[in-house]
């Protein structure tokens, strides 16, 4: 297994999207299975505010409901790639993206995880982890609603937000 | 396998932040520490709020904490599958899309 890290520069998540809304390309960070029996594991969550005057956003981890299809690949500044130089090729690599043809749409499901990471993103520095790589966050398969979990702002964030942020993950 | 002795960590850093002024802990130049726990039955990360009362649920059966969604499930259906057992299914083929014990009838 190797550990990966998806990282976003300089993203505006904007002024939020309601669950079951398509989320706007290029205002989340996504990440989708790609084989029906691949688990992934995320071990960390980094986002940093850059904005220049106050702004909250409500930033949210969850399960996606309708799952983003077709990724565009990422353009620099953003990146994913594996820790470790040494690190395996996966067989099926992750799909991770910012923007897709079909966008993803956040779950509404009530008995889904769904874990807030609000901030000011004027200064405002997140970082969470889980203490053991099989006690993370994790996605399962690659289909509606484990398969995708994403990265975005949910309704009532400020629109002048501006953060860059990593996620660590890990594919079994 | 014996419940953890240790837990996740969520850091939230505004010091040099107006921050989240509704938020306890989120205020302007506050710092936000908290250990954090996983559901066992479906894996969401929980933060763990120091000032709770209420009784935190043990599942009986894999005797490990579970969420408030998993905890009234259970409670309902009395079926305890952990996410482990769920992946585990999943990848060996033996059901075709994970299914959470939050989502099954008893």
């Amino acid at each position: 297994m190797s550990v990966f890290t998806f990282n976003a520069r300089q993203v505006s998540p904007g002024t939020g999207i309601a669950d079951t809304v398509a989320l706007t390309n290029g205002t989340y960070m996504a990440i989708q299975g790609a084989a029906a029996t691949q688990r992934t594991n995320i071990l960390e969550v980094f986002i940093q505010g850059e904005s220049t005057a106050a702004a909250i956003s409500y930033l949210t981890l969850a399960h996606d409901t309708t799952i983003g299809i077709t990724a565009a690949a990422l353009v620099t500044p953003n990146s994913n790639g594996t820790n470790d130089p040494n690190a395996g090729a996966l067989a099926n690599p992750v799909v991770v993206g910012i923007s897709f043809t079909t966008p993803p749409q956040r779950a509404t499901t009530i008995t889904l995880p769904k874990v807030p990471f609000s901030i000011n993103a004027f200064g405002g520095v997140l970082k969470w982890n889980p203490w053991a790589p099989n006690m993370a966050f994790a996605n399962l398969g690659n289909t509606q609603p484990l398969g995708e979990c994403s990265l975005s702002a949910f309704t009532g964030s400020s629109g002048s937000a501006q953060v860059s942020a990593h996620i660590m993950y890990e594919t079994a | 396998m014996s419940r953890p002795k240790y837990f996740g960590y969520l850091f939230v850093d505004h010091r040099n932040s107006p921050g989240i002024p509704d938020m306890p802990g989120y205020g302007p130049g506050q710092v936000f520490e908290a250990d954090t726990q996983h559901c066992n039955h479906c894996h969401v990360p929980v933060v763990l709020n120091p000032q709770r009362q209420r009784e935190r649920f043990i599942c009986p059966k894999c005797d490990w904490y579970c969420c408030d969604n998993c905890a009234v499930a259970f409670k309902i259906n009395g079926i305890c599958k952990p996410f482990e057992q769920v992946a585990d299914e999943v990848q060996s083929g033996k059901i075709p899309f994970p299914v959470l014990a939050k989502d099954m009838r008893g």
